[in-house]
């Protein structure tokens, strides 16, 4: 007896993704969530706003698949940065030019840009291979296929010619401290793009391979943008657009186990007790939630020991504060919630505040990445803070998030100097909050380490790279899947090529 | 008589990649000229006597990279030299405990089952992996590595060659090693083990020389860059050169002399001399010069190219490259004469594992903290010690009954932070004797009468091992192992073939692949491109060709 065709488990933009898509080829779909509304992590929200707040890599065929074609881009705004500085000169970032506040130009000699647009370049080579699975991971019957791929992106590379290419060959597992540094003098706009790269990460920006998070953050060239109207309208546009395609979607209900059969997946047994069917499902949770809903004995014991070796920890923590009302700003022209604020004046203080997170703490001069939001009548200042350990010595009582908030209010204070009389209430979500919600292991941004010896072949483990996992019919379609994490939904969609390829 | 001013090759500097290369060269029938700026050879494998009766390995104490082709090829043993394998080591812990280490199998295993009977097993798994990375490393040490940019046959044969290599190993294993390449030796270590004395004395090899913690990615190559060695065949095994790491240069220059080369001591060289792009000689110091139409630089990149070849010489985007070259001093060296042999209280009698590596450190978090230091400018407060007594097998080192003790300390900036400046002037004399303090405390940890004992004492700061050796703010590697330094990224990208923009100037040390060590494949491969590609009729021969 069979329900869907496939069931997807976890409704975050990977889930989405891997259930438009599957949905757009004529597949019966049912997405489980056990949130009260679809989104993930992304869309993972208490009283205040939501978890993400930018858009930095959201695919277009990943829109397309939803059937959003090009209205949606019409809803995106445009975001500036504007690089935080103690001495009050603050730098303000605008398609890959830096202003100070008062018009004057900081990147005189044109190497903050050269710098980006060398980005944005390995940034395009990189996509081509985000929006595959990784070489080699096919079956037999596509290997000409992979090698054709293979042979296009060799030809792509030799298409930067050769110097270029050797640089990036190079370039690309560098740390992103050197990177910058040899081209940069060290400030904030080394220090913005070293945050760039380390922002969701256990590495510091001298950690060897940062260059490759830096250019995976800039994949889709350097732009910045946010949902218009807001992350919660973002994604009740994608809700809309998957029903549209006829998914079912069954919120507020946990996924137990997976229902396995000689070793082939039947469906998925929820936590109201009911089972659906289905020869296929998709788990875009974390893999330990994942191992659990399967069961050990079902797992060979080397994927469960790559399981438990999976590098996860959560290093983001979200500080919402709530203000009586807008601070004025008078050198900021445009709309305020059209910028994001960092604080992050220079690599060695995103390599101190890293050094904390090491030892079990989170650093007294913490990294962060603020935007104003405005909610019905309310005026949020919402903060993703940096290098604050899941695993916090002591762990997370009231007092540590008290801490934190405090710690993150003087930061910004550089910045906003009445800030402390303006909260008239907070909220920190750490990254344990996330992992318990949300099934996702540490918290973590992309649900494991985006370190050199977590991606491509080898994400999220080696023998799990083409997408399957365990017992016949079980696929993995989240974030610590190739390409990772952020609001992309590439692993969702090539999952779902996997799963269409498989079912022919 | 007029001295000799013409040869058909000449070496710059008489570290022990220069003796090699210039050794192969000498064989294959070329005349060689050696210039080296000491009055003494070896550059860091070099063994001195700097208080009377004891004879110290200045730099480099241990032997195990070398490799064995180019013993053969150059008949070392012939000239003198012998390597006396050491087995086993300890780290010990505050407390008085220790943890052993030896090369039986069956005894390594119960000693660590005395810590955690999961580590035990676990060994075995961890051992089995290190040597398949070993034994997939080795073939590639004495190839040149290829360009991937390029489609000269040669880049293509090298490459077809690693295309090959990597698809015998099989998908799992590939992975497996890619996964290897990139990780962090902490990280490795922890999937493994539990313990934490038994990852603390395995992760030691994964940041000796090298400006990473052991939690950067990319120290578990480092790691299997310490073991990729052997001796006899004993894939991981480390020993003494007997006469100190100056007998390995000394039987170089033995084997070199023996085919007619010529060794030029005292004056370093000032300039290459280069016209109309090619190379032509050097000018030393000193005022002598001497032509040769190849020209091979012993010297790091970074002093080769900024320091002794003129800038109109070189295109703006190779300097660039040069100058992006990251050669970081992390590491200082004590050197110590001993008057008796302090006790080890915690060991037993004459235990063998004095006669190996000791160290004192008990974690991974504290190598980590002390990591954080050098990044701060400091040296670290509780350094990671590889100490050893090579007297106590090899009777050359010190006067009867006394002995030598050889201490690698890791990590000490080159440029030390004093307030807010950070400069390699601050390491004065008393910093020097205060950093030789922080390190004699932590090895009070296992030897707490050290002080008593101590006859004579050189401390080397990474300022004096710059200035005496030459190599690059004291770097032992002459440049980073990070991945985007090795392979075909070193020294620079493009110029992975011991070549320069400068025609018949080549390069020939450690900045070169495979990288630093006493390994000699630098000079070897430099060796063996020169021959292939401006010689008609001479050729390399031997193991190594
Ligand atoms: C603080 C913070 C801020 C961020 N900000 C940004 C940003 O500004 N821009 C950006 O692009 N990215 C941002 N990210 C990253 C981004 O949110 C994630 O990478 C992305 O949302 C991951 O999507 P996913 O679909 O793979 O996984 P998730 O969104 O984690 O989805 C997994 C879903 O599975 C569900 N689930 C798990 N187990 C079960 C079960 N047993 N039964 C039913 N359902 C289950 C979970 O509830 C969840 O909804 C941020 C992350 C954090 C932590
Ligand atoms: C403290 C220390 C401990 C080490 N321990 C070990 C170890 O235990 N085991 C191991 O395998 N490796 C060890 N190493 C690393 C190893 O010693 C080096 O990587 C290796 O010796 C480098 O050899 P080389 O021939 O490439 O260069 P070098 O030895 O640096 O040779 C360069 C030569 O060029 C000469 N020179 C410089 N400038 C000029 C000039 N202008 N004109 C003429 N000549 C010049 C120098 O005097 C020197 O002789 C250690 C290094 C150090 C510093
Ligand atoms: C980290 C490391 C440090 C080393 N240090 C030293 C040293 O200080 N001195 C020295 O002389 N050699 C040392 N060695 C070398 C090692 O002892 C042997 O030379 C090496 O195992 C070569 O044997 P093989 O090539 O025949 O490998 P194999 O025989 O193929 O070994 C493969 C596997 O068999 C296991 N194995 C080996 N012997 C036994 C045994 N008797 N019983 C059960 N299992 C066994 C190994 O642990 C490994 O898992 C070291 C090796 C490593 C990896």
């Amino acid at each position: 007896m069979i329900d869907y065709d496939a069931i997807v488990i976890g409704g975050g933009i990977n889930g989405i993704a891997a259930a438009s898509m599957l949905s757009s080829k004529g597949k019966s779909v049912v997405i489980i969530e056990q949130q009260s509304e679809l989104g993930g992590m992304a869309a993972h929200k208490r009283e205040g706003p939501t978890a993400a707040h930018l858009l930095w890599n959201l695919n277009p065929k990943v829109i397309k698949d939803l059937g959003l074609g090009s209205i949606s881009f019409d809803d995106l705004t445009s975001v500036d940065t504007i690089c935080v500085c103690e001495s009050g000169n603050h730098i303000r970032v605008k398609n890959s030019g830096a202003f100070y506040l008062d018009g004057r130009v900081v990147d005189t000699d044109g190497s903050f840009r050269k710098l980006t647009n060398r980005l944005s370049r390995y940034g395009v080579l990189l996509k081509k291979l985000a929006e595959n699975a990784p070489f080699g991971t096919d079956d037999k019957l596509n290997s000409t296929q992979d090698i054709l791929r293979l042979l296009r992106f060799g030809l792509s590379l030799k298409l930067l010619g050769k110097s270029q290419m050797r640089k990036f060959l190079q370039d690309i597992l560098m740390n992103v401290s050197d990177f910058l540094l040899d081209d940069l003098p060290d400030g904030p706009l080394a220090g913005l793009l070293s945050a760039d790269a380390t922002r969701g990460q256990f590495s510091g920006p001298r950690n060897p391979g940062t260059v490759f998070n830096l250019v995976y953050r800039y994949g889709h060239g350097c732009e910045l943008t946010r949902p218009t109207k807001g992350m919660e309208n973002f994604f009740e546009l994608l809700v809309n657009a998957i029903k549209k395609l006829n998914v079912d979607v069954k919120t507020h209900v946990r996924a137990e186990k997976i229902v396995i059969e000689e070793d082939a997946v039947k469906g998925v047994e929820l936590a109201d007790g009911t089972t659906v069917f289905s020869n296929t499902v998709l788990c875009s949770s974390g893999l330990n939630s994942m191992k659990k809903m399967v069961g050990i004995s079902y797992l060979d014991i080397e994927d469960s020991r790559s399981i438990k070796n999976l590098r996860t920890m959560g290093t983001t923590a979200k500080v919402n504060l709530k203000l009586s009302k807008l601070p004025i700003f008078e050198n900021i022209k445009g709309p305020i919630n059209d910028c994001r604020f960092i604080v992050a004046p220079s690599v060695d203080y995103v390599d101190n505040a890293f050094n904390s997170c090491k030892y079990g703490h989170f650093s007294q001069t913490p990294v962060s990445e603020s935007v104003f939001t405005f909610r019905q009548s309310e005026f949020w200042l919402s903060s993703i803070i940096q290098f604050v350990p899941s695993k916090l010595e002591g762990g997370w009582n009231e007092a540590a998030r008290e801490h934190l908030k405090q710690v993150l209010v003087h930061s910004l204070s550089a910045f906003i100097p009445s800030l402390n009389e303006l909260i008239v209430d907070f909220e920190v979500i750490t990254p344990n909050d996330f992992a318990e919600d949300l099934g996702v292991e540490g918290g973590n941004w992309h649900h494991s380490e985006m370190s050199l010896d977590q991606i491509f072949n080898l994400r999220p483990t080696p023998r799990f790279s083409a997408y399957r996992a365990g017992p016949k019919g079980l696929y993995l379609c989240g974030s610590s899947s190739h390409p990772g994490g952020d609001i992309m939904g590439l692993s969702g969609r090539n999952a779902a090529i996997r799963v269409l390829r498989n079912t022919k | 008589m007029e001295a000799k001013k013409s040869f058909d090759a000449i070496v710059v500097g008489a570290g022990h990649n220069g003796l090699v290369a210039g050794a192969y060269l000498a064989r294959a029938g070329m005349e060689v000229l050696i210039v080296e700026k000491n009055d003494w050879i070896g550059g860091a494998a070099v063994s001195r006597s700097l208080n009377e009766g004891w004879t110290y390995s200045n730099c480099s104490y241990v032997c195990s990279l070398f490799r064995r082709e180019i013993a053969r090829d150059l008949e070392l043993p012939k000239y003198g030299l012998q390597i006396i394998p050491y087995e086993g080591g300890a780290s010990f812990t505050r407390d008085g405990n220790y943890l052993a280490y030896y090369s039986d199998h069956y005894a390594l295993r119960r000693e660590i089952s005395r810590f955690s009977a999961r580590d035990a097993d676990a060994y075995q798994r961890y051992a089995t992996a290190v040597m398949r990375q070993c034994r997939f490393i080795r073939p590639f040490l004495l190839r040149n590595a290829p360009d991937p940019t390029s489609v000269r046959p040669r880049d293509l044969s090298e490459m077809a060659f690693l295309i090959k290599r990597g698809y015998e190993l099989g998908t799992k294993e590939l992975q497996d090693t890619m996964r290897f390449w990139t990780m962090s030796i902490g990280d490795f270590l922890d999937e493994h083990f539990e313990n934490d004395l038994l990852k603390a004395h395995l992760a030691g090899s994964g940041i000796i020389g090298t400006g990473l913690g052991v939690y950067s990615p990319g120290t578990a190559y480092v790691l299997l860059h310490h073991y990729m060695g052997d001796i006899d065949g004993g894939i991981g095994a480390w020993g003494f050169a007997r006469g100190g790491m100056g007998a390995i240069s000394e039987a170089l220059e033995n084997s070199f002399k023996h085919h007619n080369g010529r060794l030029q001591k005292g004056s370093g060289i000032d300039q290459f001399i280069i016209k109309n792009g090619k190379v032509k000689g050097v000018a030393l110091e000193n005022g002598d010069e001497f032509y040769a139409p190849l020209v091979i630089s012993n010297m790091d990149v970074k002093r080769t190219f900024l320091n002794h070849v003129k800038t109109e010489a070189l295109p703006e985007d190779f300097k660039k490259a040069v100058k992006r070259f990251k050669i970081r001093g992390s590491s200082a060296k004590l050197n110590i004469s001993l008057k008796g042999f302090p006790k080890f209280p915690s060991a037993p009698q004459n235990a063998s594992f004095l006669r190996g590596d000791m160290h004192c450190t008990e974690s991974l978090l504290e190598l980590e903290k002390a990591y954080d230091q050098w990044k701060a400018g400091e040296w670290s407060a509780n350094p990671y010690v590889d100490m050893l007594i090579p007297s106590q097998i090899d009777p050359t080192m010190a006067p009867k009954g006394d002995h030598m003790m050889t201490v690698f300390v890791q990590y000490a900036p080159y440029e030390l932070k004093v307030g807010n400046s950070r400069s390699a002037e601050h390491w004065t004399a008393e910093r020097c004797k205060a950093l030789s303090e922080s390190v004699l405390d932590q090895i009070s940890i296992a030897c707490p009468n050290i002080r008593s004992h101590i006859e004579h004492m050189e401390v080397r700061s990474p300022l004096e091992i710059e200035k005496e050796v030459g190599l690059t703010e004291g770097n032992i590697f002459q440049g980073e192992l990070t991945f985007d330094q090795l392979f075909f990224n070193r020294p620079i990208p493009g110029y992975s073939d011991y070549s320069s923009p400068v025609k018949g100037l080549y390069i020939c040390g450690s900045s070169t692949h495979p990288g630093g060590g006493v390994m000699g494949a630098p000079g070897a491969n430099a060796a063996r491109t020169i021959l292939q590609t401006q010689s008609k009729n001479m050729h390399m021969t031997g193991y190594a060709s």
